[in-house]
């Protein structure tokens, strides 16, 4: 090997080195070289409420003071598990500090589903506020989180104590807040069986509450939930439609969610807000599904573009907005025959925001689908 | 590797899903078939003078085009509860068009000069208070006679200032008996010490060690027992007093022929008349004075002048009035609170003419703090330079600075310059002349730039997260080209739950910022920013210009000429965290610059799983803007979820009389029915 060339490259090997491991090392040791080792050999295997009070205020001062320190307090918290948590919850659990809310919710999370039973008897506090956080904690427990994987389904068996407090919770409460932090907690367990009870909340008087149940149902990749979301694309609030169209969008529910969109767009249930939610949601689809290159990928581009047309060409459906919003959804499709129809309608389409919308959709088109990506 | 999961699983099921989705269809939609005819206008409750028909219009078809309406604006935005809301700041948020449309209302009471008592009759109206709308809290102040005579006064004065000696004797009567009084023991032990401590984080062993992120309880007990009522009703009075006092005394100036300041002992206390030459006055060598009147000269005051109230150590009179009839004055007071500043008391300077100088600490020129602050400048070219919580500033109580006339320069550190902290009402309110409004570089903005200060100034409010919500903040301008420079937090702008304005009628005008500024609300909070004419330039570098953040609102109205709005991001019309921004601009040929594209000119973000709303309407001439997808007769969709309309040449039917003049004009956007 040239000499320089060797010399280049151990510079380079040592450069990589001080950039990336250096952030590691000052992760797991501060600059005044405490470890979380240290912390823990110090504190001993049962730690006390003293100390586990003071590592916690060490880790959610947000300042510069307490900056060195606040990680390596956080990571010994965390490692020392579940034994910390009765200590954090009596203690900052109605806490209205955002820092102490905020340290909290991160240091539960990664304990995980063995903090849930711990959290379990707060949902009966006398304090709303605090019933409201600790619902909200609740459904950070649930063991699927560990998985991080968006195709997973819940629950385990140690999920169920959680799932059944929360759902004897809501039978009797009545503030809306917790209710809306009940309700989208339960979601996160992710479990099938409550796509029924979580569905009731579509109805609630409370936009925040119907809110929680589309998200809460959305957290649920069952295709139980579509039908369910689809209702919300009639909502009153836009709060709950948008939440509804964004979960609709994502292609975590696989193909039902497109043809639950592609019919919705042609036959509304309820006019045209909910049609132009399920056009955008399908062409936000059609966006995020815009790397595959499978068969049914493609199947799914012609029928949208199909349902483009037929919108457009049916008289009944003519208003502008649901016009320009299938003009989206053909340029999205990216079908062949795109362009083509966009360059004829443009000859004879005179409103300006439908207008915009094939200039635009023609340069997605020249644009092109964006590159595939590699999947094992 | 989901992608790959939804692959297989869709390969291999298939015909199931395709089964499945029919049946979906059929539950979703039982033999309906929506009839698009059907739309919920909910068009906001219009009353006259805010904005046009047309635009009112427009932006009912930005919104239409991102699937909204009017109403869709109101989303709830009330997640956090507390006993200081104010009904207009909760309004604002709930109806967002109620923002526009209170800040018109100001706006045209304001056109014509308006006396202190009426505005703060109005200002009683913002914060809630009973006395607007009842009977008079108490007796009329000019009813119960007068017991001392003046015989050193011309005969031409001396009904004037018995009757507001006496005023002032009732008024702080009022103020230790009802005010005051309706404070616990606690209270009146804690403020005069803590006060100073929570506004400038003063670092004396004397101050606790506050929390940021909390408040201390006994501050919050405080504000909840204090009767702001009694207070506004007070001194609404009492400044009608003083207007007519004055009224009487600038009539017979030239009957004041004294040759040497003197005192006399009034039924208020001490009682200071200066000579009709150049007084220098050392106030800490006089009797703390009720009242002080100065007939004329150039004078100089060394030291507090129009305070009222006792912070810990002072030794002021609960109402203190300060009356200067003419010439080229100079008010000095470094580090020491002076010129209309009402601490646990009511304070008003009056000064008729000449061009001054107003230099002061903290608490200062029209400041009220659990008190009043009334400052008024009626001629003259002055200059005003302070600390914190000056220039039109109110935190549980009123501030109101009022100069009429002349090219006025205003610097201060932070909350100034028409500013509200928790149950407070503050306004600067400038009428004529080139305006230079300056509010900064004292006090870091921590965690966020370390080389620009915070200013909360400039028409700004802000409440205690998450305990108590704020108040309104108002800076109003009538004419002049005036030039208004902030950094961190200015110019119509609020945070947590209250009202920041900033009206400018005309003029073209100059705003500079650095973030949160120019049209916004921040954390569930409302701001607007109403230009009305002019040539102007708006710049700042992000968060700004008709922007909302966190479940807030924020408005830029910008009535005409050719402007420039320049930003690096969620700037024009943006919504940010499930916020809601709008810019209206009603004509000239405009530049939109945003250096992050996408993020500017109409845009929204998406957080917590649903979006936010940002929206532009330019009403014509020809434009420029950096984002491509925006342009002269274009109407254009963004992100999650923006929308913008530029009105084009051709969308207008214009009228024209015989000469070729038009005389009307009407929307015809082409393809729009």
């Amino acid at each position: 090997m040239n000499k320089n060339l060797l010399v280049a490259f151990i510079y380079l090997s040592v450069l990589l080195v001080f950039l990336f491991v250096q952030p590691l090392a000052l992760h797991s040791q501060d600059e005044t070289g405490i470890t979380v080792e240290e912390i823990l050999a110090e504190i001993g295997e049962i730690p006390s409420a003293e100390a586990i009070r003071e590592l916690f205020i060490t880790c959610s001062e947000w300042d510069e003071e307490h900056e060195a320190e606040r990680y390596v307090s956080r990571d010994a918290l965390v490692e020392l598990g579940v034994v910390v948590v009765p200590t954090l919850l009596e203690g900052w659990l109605s806490s209205v500090d955002i820092r102490r809310r905020i340290e909290l919710d991160n240091i539960v999370r990664d304990i995980g589903h063995i903090a849930a039973h711990y959290i379990v008897p707060w949902l009966q506090d006398d304090d709303p506020y605090t019933r409201r956080h600790a619902a909200y904690l609740l459904g950070d427990t649930a063991w699927i989180n560990i998985l991080e994987d968006p195709l997973a389904v819940g629950p385990i068996d140690s999920d169920i104590e959680a799932i059944e407090a929360l759902r004897a919770m809501l039978i009797n409460e009545t503030e809306w807040e917790v209710i809306s932090n009940a309700v989208g907690a339960l979601g996160k367990f992710q479990d099938p069986d409550q796509i029924e009870f979580l569905s009731s909340w579509l109805t609630h008087e409370e936009e925040a509450v119907r809110k929680a149940a589309v998200l809460g149902l959305s957290r649920i990749l069952d295709q139980g939930v579509v039908p369910e979301i689809i209702g919300a694309f009639s909502d009153p609030v836009t709060t709950v439609r948008q939440t509804a169209v964004l979960a609709m969008a994502t292609p975590a529910l696989g193909n039902i969610a497109f043809e639950a969109l592609n019919g919705t767009s042609i036959l509304s249930p309820s006019g045209r807000v909910a049609r132009l939610c399920a056009l955008e949601a399908l062409s936000r689809y059609l966006v995020a599904t815009g790397t595959e290159r499978t068969e049914i990928a493609e199947i799914q581009r012609k029928r949208a573009f199909d349902t483009g047309v037929t919108i457009l060409e049916n008289p009944t459906m003519a208003h502008w907005a649901v016009r320009g919003y299938a003009v989206v959804v053909i340029g999205n499709s990216h079908y062949i025959e795109a362009g083509e129809f966009l360059l004829q309608l443009k000859e004879t389409e005179e409103h300006p925001f439908v207008i915009a919308k094939i200039i635009e959709a023609l340069e997605a088109l020249e644009d092109g689908l964006p590159e595939p990506v590699e999947v094992e | 590797m989901a992608r790959k999961n939804i692959s297989n699983r869709v390969n291999s099921n298939k015909i199931v899903t395709l089964l499945i989705a029919f049946i979906i269809l059929l539950s979703v939609a039982p033999g309906a078939r929506g009839d698009d005819s059907e739309w919920p206008v909910i068009n906001p409750d219009l009353g006259p003078g805010a904005l046009t028909d047309d635009e009112i219009t427009l932006i009912d078809l930005a919104l239409e085009s991102i699937n909204m309406t009017w109403g869709d604006m109101g989303f709830r935005k009330d997640y956090v509860e507390d006993d200081f809301r104010l009904d207009i700041a909760q309004r604002a948020l709930d109806e967002p068009y109620f923002l526009v449309q209170w800040n018109y209302e100001w706006d045209s009471f304001l056109l014509e000069a308006k006396p202190v008592s009426e505005i703060l009759y109005r200002a009683a109206i913002d914060l809630d208070s009973d006395d607007y709308n009842t009977a008079p809290l108490f007796p009329s102040m000019a009813s119960i006679g007068r017991s001392i005579d003046f015989p050193l006064l011309p005969a031409s004065w001396q009904d004037a200032v018995e009757d507001l000696d006496s005023a002032v004797k009732l008024a702080q009567e009022r103020m230790s008996g009802t005010v005051l009084a309706s404070l616990s023991d606690d209270d009146r032990d804690y403020l005069p010490w803590y006060l100073k401590c929570h506004f400038s984080e003063d670092e004396s062993d004397d101050c606790p060690e506050e929390d940021d992120y909390s408040t201390a309880q006994p501050f919050l007990d405080a504000i909840s027992h204090y009767d702001i009522d009694a207070l506004m009703g007070t001194t609404r009075e009492l400044a009608e007093q003083v207007d007519a006092t004055v009224s009487v005394i600038l009539g017979a100036r030239t009957d004041a022929n004294f040759m040497q300041p003197f005192a006399i002992q009034g039924l208020s206390g001490t009682i200071l008349i200066g000579s009709i030459g150049d007084d220098v006055w050392y106030m800490d060598e006089w009797q703390t004075p009720s009242i002080i009147i100065d007939p004329g000269g150039n004078d100089i005051y060394y030291g507090g002048v129009a305070v009222a109230g006792n912070l810990r150590g002072e030794s002021n009179e609960l109402i203190s009035i300060a009356i200067d009839l003419s010439g080229n004055d100079m008010y000095l007071s470094d580090g020491v609170r002076s010129c209309a500043s009402g601490v646990l008391g009511i304070a008003e300077l009056v000064d008729i003419s000449g061009n001054d100088v107003y230099r002061s600490g903290d608490f200062s020129q029209a400041c009220g703090l659990f008190g009043a602050g009334i400052l008024q400048d009626r001629g003259g070219n002055d200059i005003y330079d302070a600390g914190l919580l000056v220039q039109g500033a109110g935190a549980i109580g009123v501030g109101l600075l009022m100069d009429s006339s002349g090219n006025d320069a205003y610097r201060a550190a932070l909350y100034a310059q028409g500013m509200a902290y928790t149950r407070g009402w503050g306004m600067l309110t400038d009428r004529n002349g080139f305006d230079n409004y300056w509010a900064g570089g004292v006090y870091d903005d921590f965690g966020r730039w370390s080389e620009n200060n915070l200013s909360l100034s400039q028409g700004f409010s802000i409440g205690m997260r998450p305990k108590a919500s704020g108040g309104v903040g108002i800076l109003h301008d009538r004419n002049g080209n005036d030039f208004y420079n902030c950094e961190v937090y200015g110019q119509g702008v609020s945070y947590w739950y209250s009202i920041g304005s900033l009206i400018d009628d005309n003029g073209n005008d100059w705003y500079e910022s650095q973030q949160y500024s120019q049209g916004s609300g921040i954390h569930l909070s409302s701001g607007i920013l109403l230009d009305r004419g002019g040539y102007d330039r708006y710049s700042s570098h992000a968060c700004t210009q008709g922007f909302g953040h966190d479940y807030a609102v924020g408005w830029l109205i910008d009535e005409g000429g050719d402007d420039y709005y320049t930003g690096d991001s969620l700037a024009q019309g943006s919504g940010n965290a499930n916020g809601v921004g709008l810019l209206i601009d009603r004509g000239g040929r405009d530049g939109y610059f945003g250096r992050s594209v996408r993020n500017c000119a109409g845009h929204g973000n998406p957080a917590r799983d649903f979006g936010s709303i940002g929206v532009l309407i330019d009403m014509g001439g020809s434009d420029t803007y950096t984002d491509p997808i925006s342009g002269n007769g274009q109407w254009w969709t963004k992100t999650t979820w923006g929308a913008g309309i530029d009105v084009g040449a051709d969308w207008w039917d214009i009228e024209l009389d015989e000469e070729g003049n038009e005389v009307g004009r009407e929307l015809d956007i082409p393809g729009v029915e």
